[in-house]
């Protein structure tokens, strides 16, 4: 390698060290789940919320499931979805083609458990409003120590 | 895991070693390479795929068109929209409808926005088995971006299922547009920052330059596709080649290197970020207003349809016959893995072992997409 080559080289090196040095200083992106939670935007595609009111218990949505996880049950006269979320993959298909607008998507994506039949929601455990969480965190890229997540604007500081 | 399979002397006399690498992720995928060295020069390297083979298509035969939307996706998880988005078209063509031009332009949004995911995902492996961790942090720390905008678009973060016969599911958000310009403008600063720790890197150069080398006229020979390709000094790209949704009306670059390496491999991906960057600023500052749906029959027609997309890691082509039903008679789906499954040989014969972690990711081989 010629004398050149190598001041070149050590010149590279360095710059390589340098720009990984620098981000000693940038926030970083990861938060302390489930202590400290990302804000999921209205329209995200979690468990689903159903609306006993407005079901009819055509089975469309049983149908139209890729992965046959509704299952028609009876309550009382009427009939109602369950769902096995062992099997979901969250395409909201079933909300999609419901006629009678009676699901609907929430924005709560925490869904596991320790057991296979705690899985598995009943049309009550569907009714549920989802529960409020305390999220608080949102992704920036206009902080001035690069991207991050940073509190929301109104988030109540942290303890 | 590595496992030696035999030793044996070799026609010239010197002993040779085959070893096994995978299936088990050791490195080369959830897929098999039996490599046969001489001293530490690889002389034979044969793929031996179907480890995580999952019969798709026959699947595809069972199931109705609309579900058979997060099967399609499930290959390629973090390339989900463009491997949708050549199966829709399939579809469409064989129903005769077409979808509105709003639909198109968001086709490609979430279409580019994959793209830049998918290759942020492979710098990040890349990085890994090349032994610079920091390569591995920060592609998937800055993918977070874009997983976020299109969580945002679709409501989903990698398997969307987003685009179907008709058009897409949803309109563009309140507030995407200006989001999407800060977060591009901002990746494509990091992309600087990976330069100036990796690319520009002696040693990464050292080990990427010259190593790998396919030539331009074997690219084309053995069918290679995508970057692969591209890299390889062939200026192909369906896009531009027969433009398909809104790319006709889209000004962009196919990025080529001349070189063939593994260096230009990877080079060319880096390219393609920052094009698809550019594209993704244009598409939601032209985007035509209208619907972004039209209705379409869950009915696939009789006769036989044929189409292809750039997906992330080349052509993937869809063929599809109907039968009048609901369900798919036949669907043939190759993807941009299966087709460059025949170069991981002439790539990797006459290197150094050492190298071969190197000339192996440079190809971006997803055997989850190749098996299907
Ligand atoms: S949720 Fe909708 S589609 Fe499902 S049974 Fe009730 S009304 Fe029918
Ligand atoms: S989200 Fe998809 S997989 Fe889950 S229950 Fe609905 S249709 Fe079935």
């Amino acid at each position: 390698m010629t004398v050149k080559g190598s001041i070149k080289a050590v010149a590279d090196i360095w710059t390589a060290y340098y720009s990984g040095l620098r981000h000693l200083f940038h926030r970083s992106y990861t938060l302390r789940f489930p202590e400290q939670r990302l804000v999921v935007e209205k329209g995200y595609r979690g468990r689903h919320l159903l609306h006993l009111d407005r079901c009819t218990g055509c089975g469309i949505c049983a149908w139209i499931c890729p992965e046959k996880c509704i299952t028609i049950v009876p309550r009382g006269e009427r009939w109602y979805p369950q769902y096995f979320y062992g099997r979901c993959c969250f395409c909201h298909f079933c909300t999609d083609y419901c006629p009678e607008y009676a699901l609907e998507e929430t924005v709560e994506f925490d869904l596991a458990e320790y057991t296979r039949d705690r899985l598995v929601w009943s049309p009550e455990r569907l009714a549920r409003p989802p529960a409020g969480k305390n999220d608080k965190y949102v992704f920036s890229v206009e902080t001035p120590r690069g991207a991050s997540n940073i509190p929301r604007v109104g988030a109540k500081p942290e303890k | 895991m590595t496992s030696v399979v035999s030793s044996e002397p070799s026609e010239s006399g010197s002993q040779t070693l085959t070893i096994s690498v995978g299936p088990q992720h050791s490195g080369s995928g959830h897929m098999r390479l039996i490599i046969e060295m001489d001293g530490d020069i690889i002389i034979r390297a044969s793929p031996d795929p179907g480890y995580v083979h999952r019969g798709t298509e026959k699947i595809y035969e069972l199931r109705n068109i609309i579900k058979n939307i997060p099967v399609i996706e499930r290959p390629a998880i973090i390339d989900a929209s463009n491997l949708n988005h050549a199966y829709i078209r399939a579809v469409e063509e064989l129903q005769g409808i077409e979808a509105p031009p709003r639909a198109q332009y968001l086709r490609c949004l979430l279409n580019e926005m994959n793209r830049i995911t998918s290759h942020l995902y492979w710098l990040s492996i890349f990085g890994v088995f090349l032994g610079h961790t920091t390569m591995f942090m920060w592609p998937l720390g800055d993918r977070e971006l874009i997983v976020d905008l299109q969580e945002k678009l679709t409501g989903a973060r990698i398997t969307h299922s987003y685009i179907v016969p008709g058009g897409v599911r949803r309109d563009l958000p309140q507030g995407m547009k200006e989001e999407a310009i800060k977060r591009t403008q901002y990746l494509e600063k990091r992309l600087e920052e990976y330069d100036k720790i990796f690319f520009e890197n002696p040693i990464f150069t050292a080990r990427a330059k010259g190593v790998g080398k396919l030539s331009r006229d074997e690219a084309v020979k053995l069918g290679a596709v995508g970057p692969a390709l591209r890299g390889s000094g062939v200026d192909y790209d369906v896009r531009k080649d027969e433009p398909y949704a809104a790319y006709p009306e889209l000004d962009f670059n196919v990025c080529t290197r001349q070189e063939g390496d593994s260096y230009a491999r990877s080079m060319a991906r880096i390219d393609e970020i920052r094009e698809s960057c550019k594209l993704i600023r244009q598409i939601v500052q032209k985007i035509p207003s209208g619907p972004f749906r039209r209705k379409a029959p869950i009915v696939v027609p009789r006769g036989e349809s044929y189409s292809r997309v750039e997906s992330a890691r080349g052509e993937c082509s869809v063929y599809l016959i109907g039968d009048g039903g609901d369900k798919p008679y036949r669907l043939r789906f190759i993807t941009g893995s299966y087709r460059n499954m025949a170069i991981i040989a002439p790539v990797l014969i006459g290197g150094h072992m050492a190298d071969m972690p190197t000339a192996w990711w440079s190809i971006d081989y997803w055997p989850v997409e190749a098996d299907r």
